[in-house]
């Protein structure tokens, strides 16, 4: 606790910031009015742990319609979690994950404005350096367009890396280097050449780029057509 | 002052409200996309003669910007099959968050619910006083309301907000207090919060027989003392009143929605008909059902209990 909160950020970190709990059930009171203190003394606070385990718990186990769960969304590196961590339910990820800076910038609801729990998750992992860099990168990239088949005008923030397209929404990793797009409902993952990948992040130089990769100026001209019949270029 | 009041039903009569999770209530066809599951059809139907009303909840389907027409298609399945045997039908709220402290906009939901009430000609709309969501977080159960003068305020304002957008009425719920939602912030009197926010807003009330036993089984009541204290209730706001299955297990009270009524859940139902005057709609919430739309086993002499209650 540091900083002035108000009784509703208190709740929210009560229920899913363990550090903040564990200071709280410790009578730190440090960043809240009195008004606040007296309101939160009613408490019961072994409903407030098991609520905030139930919270976090949720976390990893709901469903987003396209995606699934975070399990479903992030097998590889939480698999590497599993292994770094012998012993530990997922519980205790679930609760890390909560605990971090990632997760307060997340939104599951319209109303407030955030990143998606994919993305504070990836944020989280990076942070806590969980699996490999690369994989990681690849399931947030496939777990927001894979999203985004479905819904595709989401209400989250989407990350850098994913960008807008006319007919859809793509992303492209560098290993591979890969394409990840959702185009008119449907998903498409698949190797591309470096050239394509830099003139998808660039379509506007593209000519200029073609030759730095040994690309012609008449098949560079011929990539862009396809990337424009595609809905992936303008 | 008198609220206003749903225009239907006119008399007093038994109804029933479906939770309708997608995945579960709503399921995804690949031909037909998405439409009511066979279960909820099947028990509508079969049971459409001991039912004079229906409400159906509306819970967010994916994570798209809010477009009522994502909703359309599942609703318009539901009610051509089921509309003709419910021409009194409401819509239950989960996402209002009317006891919301921090800056939650509503637009959005609001501009999609009166698309939900125009096209399905739902005579009110109602939701659990309380947080379904905190800071854009999820929560498992919707909590209590912050029962502080400053959580009172903002509950106020969010519900006259929300009845300004509305065409038809809001009913405000007195909120659960069972396990899981039992997290009680501020010292104010939930029934006393409950009261003044019904007449400061102006509002008519569903009182939920569950969600009041669990007030008072968490103030340490047991007995006759669960049904203590009603007087303290907006009691002449009460248009609907809720049953849905509860148990409790040990020194925790759980509102299962399992179709399993507890006896003191119909002992406190016998109390508010007495005592509320404008009460038109006792509904049974979330029966148990398999998929031919039989009801369990278990849940019948909870059901027998209402039907009974119905036939006079």
């Amino acid at each position: 606790m540091g900083a002035r909160m108000t009784l509703d950020e208190a709740l929210c970190a009560l229920l899913y910031r363990r550090s903040f709990r564990e200071d709280f059930v410790r009578g730190e009171r440090t960043g809240l009015s009195g008004e606040d203190v007296r309101a939160l003394e009613t408490l019961d606070l072994d409903e407030l742990e098991a609520a905030a385990r139930l919270a976090c718990r949720a976390l990893l186990e709901r469903q987003h319609r396209g995606v699934g769960t975070l399990m479903d969304a992030f097998p590889e590196t939480i698999d590497a979690w599993t292994r770094a961590h012998p012993g530990r339910a997922l519980d205790e990820l679930a609760v890390e994950l909560a605990d971090g800076p990632a997760f307060a910038t997340c939104s599951t609801v319209e109303a407030c404005p955030g990143i998606s729990l994919e993305e504070a998750f990836f944020r989280f992992a990076e942070d806590s350096a969980i699996g490999e860099p690369e994989v990681r990168l690849r399931e947030l990239a496939v777990a927001i367009v894979r999203s985004l088949v479905v819904t595709p005008r989401p209400f989250f923030e989407l990350p850098e890396m994913v960008r807008a397209a006319p007919r859809g929404h793509f992303a492209v990793l560098d290993r591979g280097p890969t394409l990840v797009a959702a185009l008119d409902g449907r998903l498409l993952i698949g190797p591309v050449t470096p050239f394509l990948a830099a003139a998808l992040a660039h379509p506007e130089t593209a000519d200029e780029l073609a030759p730095r990769f040994g690309v012609t100026r008449t098949d560079a001209q011929a990539a862009m057509a396809e990337l424009r019949g595609m809905g992936l270029v303008s | 002052m008198t609220p206003r009041f749903p225009g239907h039903p006119l008399e007093l009569g038994l109804g029933v409200g479906m939770d309708l999770p997608w995945g579960s209530g709503f399921v995804y066809d690949p031909v037909r996309g998405d439409v009511a599951s066979e279960g909820v059809v099947a028990f509508l139907r079969r049971h459409a003669a001991d039912f004079g009303h229906l409400f159906v909840s509306w819970q967010p389907r994916d994570r798209a910007m809010l477009d009522a027409r994502d909703y359309f298609p599942a609703y318009d399945d539901l009610l051509s099959r089921v509309g003709d045997c419910y021409p009194h039908r409401a819509l239950h709220h989960t996402a209002l968050n009317l006891g919301a402290l921090e800056p939650y906009d509503r637009r959005a939901l609001l501009a999609l619910t009166r698309a939900l009430v125009e096209r399905y000609d739902f005579a009110w709309v109602n939701e659990d006083v309380g947080l379904w969501s905190i800071h854009g977080k999820p929560l498992p159960y919707p909590l209590p309301p912050y029962l502080t003068r400053a959580g009172l305020e903002a509950t106020i304002r969010n519900v006259r907000e929300v009845v300004t957008a509305l065409p038809v009425p809001l009913l405000v719920e007195f909120p659960g207090f069972s396990a899981g939602s039992a997290l009680v912030v501020g010292e104010l009197h939930a029934y006393d919060f409950f009261r003044v926010l019904a007449d400061e807003a102006d509002v008519p009330v569903t009182l939920d027989t569950g969600h009041l036993l669990s007030y008072q089984w968490m103030r340490g009541r047991r007995g006759p003392r669960l049904l203590e204290e009603l007087e303290r209730l907006p009691l002449g706001r009460c248009f609907e009143i809720h049953l849905s299955g509860c148990a409790t297990r040990g020194a925790r009270f759980h509102d299962l929605h399992h179709g399993v009524l507890l006896a003191e859940q119909l002992d406190l139902l016998a109390l508010l008909l007495e005592a509320c005057p404008n009460v038109r709609a006792v509904t049974y919430e979330d029966p148990a059902f398999d998929m031919a739309g039989v009801l369990s086993r278990e849940s019948a002499p909870s059901f027998e209990a209402l039907r009974e209650w119905a036939r006079g």
